[in-house]
């Protein structure tokens, strides 16, 4: 919808005979006073504030230590894959039995041996 | 960041500021706070930024500023509302009482308005708040619609709104007093 040029130049007439109105009625003198002592507290703490700006190596330090802690943490979740572990005991655990009986069978043919 | 610039421009915006909250709140103390309170985020946060930027900043801050007040005046009134015994239904409400309950302005101020000025003042505090902060940051602080938009928080095309509905309003309400 567009607006019609009288009707948007009377508006914009309105309003600046708004503007000039409001222009023309002044501040009561205390409170006049009082913003100029909130401006002037306002500058000076815009002038003594010192904004921090961290260097340049602090978020290259924050990714590496980020880094290492997810490494880190990622290392300590491995020590808890212990069926893996727990296997390879039980199979290294068979295998040794294995070897026994057949250190076991190999006493028993020697001893048939002896005995024949 | 350069203070004098800034001493400046919130000389240049106080007392629009000033009467922009006043409008708002109807309250001098409660609009001096608000005006201290978005001077003093402007300086301590914004000051570093290009100044052409203050001004939407600042009446952004302002705005919000007003708008919390509004909602910690609206739990106020429901937490007392609680314990405000009721009144009967048909009584008539103090007039006295109301005068002193009312919102404070300095009775010098009304006094050195003109007519014209007072019926234009309070036409605009009987504005949508919407309305009357997209008219008074358009019309009377010059900014333009992308400014006041960022200003307001919301779309330049609801700025367009908003100011087109204000001007039409006060239009209607104001013809017969304004000069």
């Amino acid at each position: 919808m567009t607006v019609p040029d009288d009707r948007q130049a009377s508006d914009d007439g309105f309003a600046q005979e708004v503007k000039r109105v409001l222009d023309g009625v002044p501040l009561d003198a205390e409170t006049a006073a009082r913003l100029a002592a909130v401006r002037r507290h306002a500058v000076e703490r815009a002038r003594t504030y010192v904004s921090y700006v961290p260097p340049r190596w602090v978020p290259v330090s924050a990714m590496a230590v980020t880094l290492v802690v997810l490494g880190t943490a990622l290392r300590v979740g491995d020590d808890h894959t212990l069926p893996v572990l727990e296997d390879d005991a039980l199979f290294a655990a068979a295998q040794e039995r294995e070897l026994l009986e057949e250190l076991e069978l190999l006493a028993y043919f020697d001893e048939l041996d002896h005995a024949g | 960041m350069n203070a004098a610039a800034l001493d400046r421009f919130l000389a240049s915006v106080e007392g629009r500021a000033f009467r922009l909250a006043r409008y708002a709140v109807r309250d001098d103390d409660e609009a001096l706070d608000i005006v201290q309170d978005s001077m003093m985020t402007l300086a301590g946060k914004y000051a570093h930024k290009a100044e052409h930027e203050w001004a939407p900043l600042f009446f952004r801050i302002l705005h919000n500023r007003i708008r919390d007040w509004h909602r910690r005046a609206s739990v106020r009134r429901r937490v007392f509302a609680l314990f405000r015994p009721r009144a009967e239904s048909g009584q008539e409400l103090d007039p006295v009482q109301l005068a002193v309950d009312g919102p404070h302005v300095e009775p010098d101020h009304v006094n050195r308005m003109s007519a014209a000025a007072r019926r234009l003042e309070r036409c605009l505090t009987e504005l949508p708040v919407r309305q009357r902060e997209a008219f008074l940051l358009r019309a009377w602080e010059g900014l333009d619609v992308a400014q006041t938009a960022a200003a307001m928080g919301c779309s330049e095309g609801s700025v367009k709104t908003h100011y087109s509905r204000a001007v039409h309003r006060l239009r209607e309400q104001l013809k017969d007093d304004w000069p």
